[in-house]
């Protein structure tokens, strides 16, 4: 058999079954529940070559949209959500409109687009959402061009403009009072809001207390910050003048001037107990903090062991060489070298008939030779 | 025999391999128009791929003379890649859910006709190493491209598995042509053109 022959008859076959099932062979998917009866029927809205953009109307007349039914009859609940249509073009279905997604309605809309609205309907946004203007003063007192303030794809985020309130006179909390806070500033603070706030969000603020608050009230932090004074003792004893030592900016990084300590003859430790570690060095110096410490931060320290015995020359050994004793830093040996053996510093002070020579450092400051004299701790 | 230097593993894997890769490159490039957005595009890529494939036929084209002229290898080379670029298009295309059956027939009928020829490219190979190696035996330097090459190629391939492979390819092609015809025919005549 000729191949031309054989694909003859295939096309033949082919063309029959589209002809006897074109609702198997060609149908993309179930009409909506309302065209069901047009399952069958593809010319219906189809027309060859032509698409379906001028069969809908011939059912679905715009006029009637949201008004009475394909048979001409009055709709029960009338929609004026969809009156728009009368409006549109009886060509334009499609652009919203599609079928062949099953029998769910739901499935045939496609996005609304507005710029597809005839002009006179894109500029009346409240003939179709009328529903949808809230009750509030701010929206009882704008007009109806809600596209001032909000897009078509969606009512939020809106952006008012609040420029456009220039000359109005109104006040911030016209609109905001259900936006004030109810806090003890804010109660103060009355309608001011700009002042301290813009007008495209509400937070940061920026609250500055040298022009917001009265003489009285700017010297009386604790009016409003009661809530924030730390419960220790530093704190309890700086009194309510918070400003000594906080900006109005923020609350950390303080500054504690030391010297309005003078006179009051406190230690550093009645503040400090909880800062001072617990190493051994520092378990041994119950105060006296200052004596290596500053006032503006704990490092660097300055330990001056020069003040007991100079480290020098053969001196520059590990702690532990004459600190034998772990964790006593007041007991301490000379005698772990070969230079100062018992024998050999006995011998040399006996020598000069010195019989009392255990504590070194009594006389002896650094590597000389010669003592120097008593030393601070005696 | 080395396992590497076998016909399975250097000949029929790589085209295993290929048509797999097409398969995964549909759903690749399915899933990225969608995440971009760019679904909409599947209408056109089944206009590109349908012309893709239908401009590869410029090798029977060639081989039936209609087109005179070029080195036929360059237009087997570009059947076999237009086809398999083709038809990764149409796929996306009908993004991989099926509505009404004559394109879902379209479309498996098109599978079948891609591993069909990767089955001839498969043979088409074959046979041209084994004119190489016989042009070795008969002490024919191996790089002449003279007419003789082609004598041989075209006595071999008229011959034996591909001729059988023939037999089956040429129908399934002209089966295809009728369903993608009246695919393309009841779109035209049912979609919406604005």
């Amino acid at each position: 058999m000729k191949k031309s022959v054989i694909a003859a008859a295939f096309v033949a076959v082919i063309v029959a079954l589209l002809v006897a099932f074109p609702e198997i062979l060609l149908n993309p998917g179930p009409l909506m529940k309302g065209h069901k009866p047009l399952d069958n029927s593809c010319f219906s809205c189809h027309r060859p070559f032509a698409g379906t953009s001028q069969q809908c109307a011939e059912c679905h007349k715009p006029a009637d949209i949201g008004i009475k039914n394909v048979a001409g009859r009055l709709l029960a609940v009338k929609s004026s959500k969809a009156l728009f249509h009368r409006a549109l073009s009886e060509t334009s279905c499609v652009r919203c409109h599609t079928d062949h997604k099953g029998r769910q309605p739901k499935y045939t809309l496609k996005t609304f687009r507005h710029d597809t609205l005839p002009a006179a309907l894109k500029n009346d946004c409240i003939a179709c959402h009328n529903d949808r203007k809230p009750a509030d003063v701010l929206h009882r007192t704008v007009s109806d061009a809600c596209a001032t303030c909000h897009s078509t794809d969606k009512w939020k985020s809106a952006v008012f403009d609040h420029t456009r309130l220039g000359a109005s006179g109104r006040e911030c909390i016209t609109c905001h009072k259900k936006d004030t806070p109810s806090d003890g500033l804010h109660r103060q603070i009355g309608s001011g809001c700009s002042s301290c706030h813009g007008v495209t969000r509400w937070k940061p603020a920026n609250f500055d207390h040298s022009r917001s608050l009265s003489s009285a009230l700017k010297n009386n932090c604790m009016a409003c910050h009661a809530d924030k004074k730390q419960n220790d003792a530093l704190h309890r004893n700086a009194g309510n003048t918070c400003a000594t030592c906080h900006a109005t900016d923020k609350w950390s990084n303080a500054v504690f001037d030391h010297t309005r300590l003078g006179a009051s003859g406190r230690e550093c430790i009645t503040c400090h107990k909880k800062d001072t570690p617990s190493d051994d060095l520092h378990r041994q110096i119950s105060s006296g903090c200052s004596s290596c410490h500053g006032t503006t931060r704990w490092k660097p320290a300055t330990f001056d062991h020069s003040r007991y015995f100079r480290l020098d020359g053969d001196h520059r050994a590990s702690c532990s060489t004459c600190h034998t004793v772990p964790g006593n830093y007041k007991s301490y040996t000379c005698m772990n070298c070969h230079e100062h053996s018992p024998s050999r510093i006995a011998s040399e002070h006996l020598e000069e008939g010195i019989r009392n020579y255990n504590n070194c450092i009594k006389c002896h400051r650094s590597a000389s030779e010669h003592g120097e004299g008593r030393g601070e701790d005696d | 025999m080395n396992m590497l230097n076998s016909v399975l593993i250097s000949r029929a894997l790589p085209l295993t391999l290929s048509y797999l890769l097409l398969v995964a490159a549909t759903f690749s490039v399915d899933f990225i128009l969608h995440k971009a957005g760019l679904a909409w595009t599947g209408r056109y890529l089944g206009v590109a791929g349908t012309l893709l494939v239908a401009f590869s036929f410029g090798y029977s084209a060639r081989k039936k003379k209609l087109i005179e002229h070029g080195p036929l290898k360059h237009f087997l080379r570009f059947h076999c890649n237009a086809g398999w670029l083709g038809t990764l298009l149409i796929l996306v295309h009908s993004g991989i859910h099926f509505n009404a059956v004559l394109p879902w027939m379209a479309t498996a009928l098109m599978m079948v006709v891609t591993a069909s020829g990767h089955v001839g490219q498969y043979l088409v190979r074959r046979i041209r190493e084994e004119v190489k190696r016989k042009k070795q035996q008969y002490g024919i330097a191996a790089d002449r491209t003279d007419g003789l090459e082609q004598q041989q190629f075209w006595d071999s391939v008229t011959l034996g598995a591909f001729e059988k492979w023939r037999f089956v390819h040429m129908p399934l092609v002209t089966f295809l042509v009728v369903l993608t015809v009246l695919h393309v025919g009841s779109i035209t005549m049912f979609m919406n053109w604005r």
